[in-house]
């Protein structure tokens, strides 16, 4: 009875299609992909609440805030947009990695880093405010997280107070502001 | 049906014919029977011969390779540019008569809608992809130390290609013959693309992302039987 078993399977085997009969091994994997993004915020929620950061000035002074990693990647660079609007405006921005002491001169105690400075340039002929400048600034590495504390200076007297719009973004690509890409071998 | 009686007659004449008849009747039917029996012992014949016919088998299985963890490929945290090499062995199992050929490898992915498969097309057109490569020796491979080496020759034997091809289209790792109790060192990547373009904003993802994403993969060797013969012999 094995041998007509075996005579009739050797000559169905040529009938099953072109190629017959064939093997498969299989395996089986996942890949599950990180989350990148900065919150600009003055609240001290968790999470920190999404959305544009709008501060505004009405003398000089210095305006404190903080820039949350809201992923779940190392950052290695964000981009800082800032909107000024008031004629004559001129707002820095400085970041530090410890909370600013911000009693008399504002000072920080650990890393601190220039951001970038941004102006109102576009006054408009008639009224007290104008259209601003919005410009992308330098980066500030974070990690998942973590909390950079910012420090706003108005260095010019805003007339009727100063509109200054904060707005982060983090792009993967070519010219990723995440961690470098990495190799691993498992 | 009636029934007739027969009996023996009573008279001696009577009696003698009737056992020559008796007689008669009995060597007449002998001879029918031994006639018949004649017939059919005449023409048999027979002829006869062996024979056997076996089938081969084919198979084919996968394993971990050179301290690889091998399969399951397990990876968290990727971003585009990323790269996560597994090392697997293939060993082609078939009988020792049974040649199998074009060795191929299918990947599909679950959801198959995911947008690692087919991205947001802001963010770019290609979604993650695996390639093949092969050592001719053993990798060697460090997991702890995430270092892999072929102390031999490194041939690719499949590009970087997107799953999304992978799912309906295998990829050729080897055409022609493979040969029984062949084995291939496979280094298996599973990349996303550094392409991949998404910005967050104010941190808010777009709409459709491919951050936070989770794609079961399923992948698939296979090779089949060689080409089919007829035999003269």
């Amino acid at each position: 009875m094995a041998a007509l078993f075996g005579a009739l399977s050797s000559m169905l085997l040529p009938h099953a299609g072109a190629n017959g009969v064939g093997a498969a091994a299989v395996g089986t994997g996942s890949a599950a992909t990180g989350s990148w993004g900065v919150v600009a915020t003055q609240s001290t929620a968790t999470p920190p609440p999404d959305g544009a950061l709008t501060l505004t000035a009405t003398s000089n002074e210095a305006l404190f805030f903080q820039a949350v990693n809201v992923g779940t990647v190392s950052l290695q660079a964000m981009t800082w947009s800032v909107t000024v609007v008031g004629v004559g405006t001129t707002v820095s921005l400085e970041a530090c990695t410890q909370p600013w002491k911000q009693t008399g001169n504002s000072k920080c105690m650990a890393t601190e880093t220039a951001i970038g400075t941004w102006s109102a340039a576009v006054p408009v002929p008639s009224g007290d405010l104008a259209s601003g400048a919005s410009v992308s600034s330098p980066a500030v590495p974070a990690d998942p997280t973590a909390t950079l504390y910012l420090q706003a200076t108005v260095s010019s007297a805003p007339v009727l107070g100063a509109q200054i719009t904060i707005t982060t973004a983090v792009s993967s690509g070519s010219a990723s502001q995440l961690r470098a890409a990495t190799v691993t071998n498992s | 049906m009636s029934t007739v009686p027969v009996s023996a007659p009573t008279s001696s004449l009577g009696r003698h014919k009737f056992k020559a008849a008796a007689v008669a009747a009995g060597v007449t039917l002998g001879g029918l029977a031994l006639t018949g029996a004649g017939v059919y012992a005449g023409l048999n014949a027979v002829a006869t011969g062996t024979g056997s016919v076996a089938s081969g088998t084919i198979s084919l299985t996968v394993g971990a390779e050179g301290g690889s963890a091998g399969f399951p490929q397990t990876v968290t945290g990727m971003v585009p540019g990323d790269i996560d090499n597994t090392y697997v062995t293939l060993t082609n199992g078939s009988s020792s008569d049974i040649t199998a050929q074009d060795l191929t490898l299918q990947v599909a992915g679950t959801p198959a809608n995911s947008t690692l498969i087919t991205p947001p097309a802001a963010d770019g057109t290609t979604g993650i992809e695996v390639a093949v490569n092969g050592c001719s020796v053993a990798w060697v491979v460090s997991p702890t130390a995430n270092t892999a080496t072929c102390g031999g020759t490194t041939t690719p034997l499949l590009a970087a290609t997107p799953v999304a091809t992978l799912a309906t289209t295998p990829g050729p790792l080897v055409s022609g013959t493979v040969a029984p109790g062949a084995v291939y060192r496979l280094q298996v990547q599973l990349i996303l693309p550094s392409s991949l373009n998404e910005t967050t904003t104010n941190g808010t993802t777009p709409s459709s992302s491919i951050q936070g994403q989770t794609l079961a993969l399923n992948y698939t060797f296979n090779e089949v039987q060689r080409t089919a013969t007829t035999t003269n012999s």
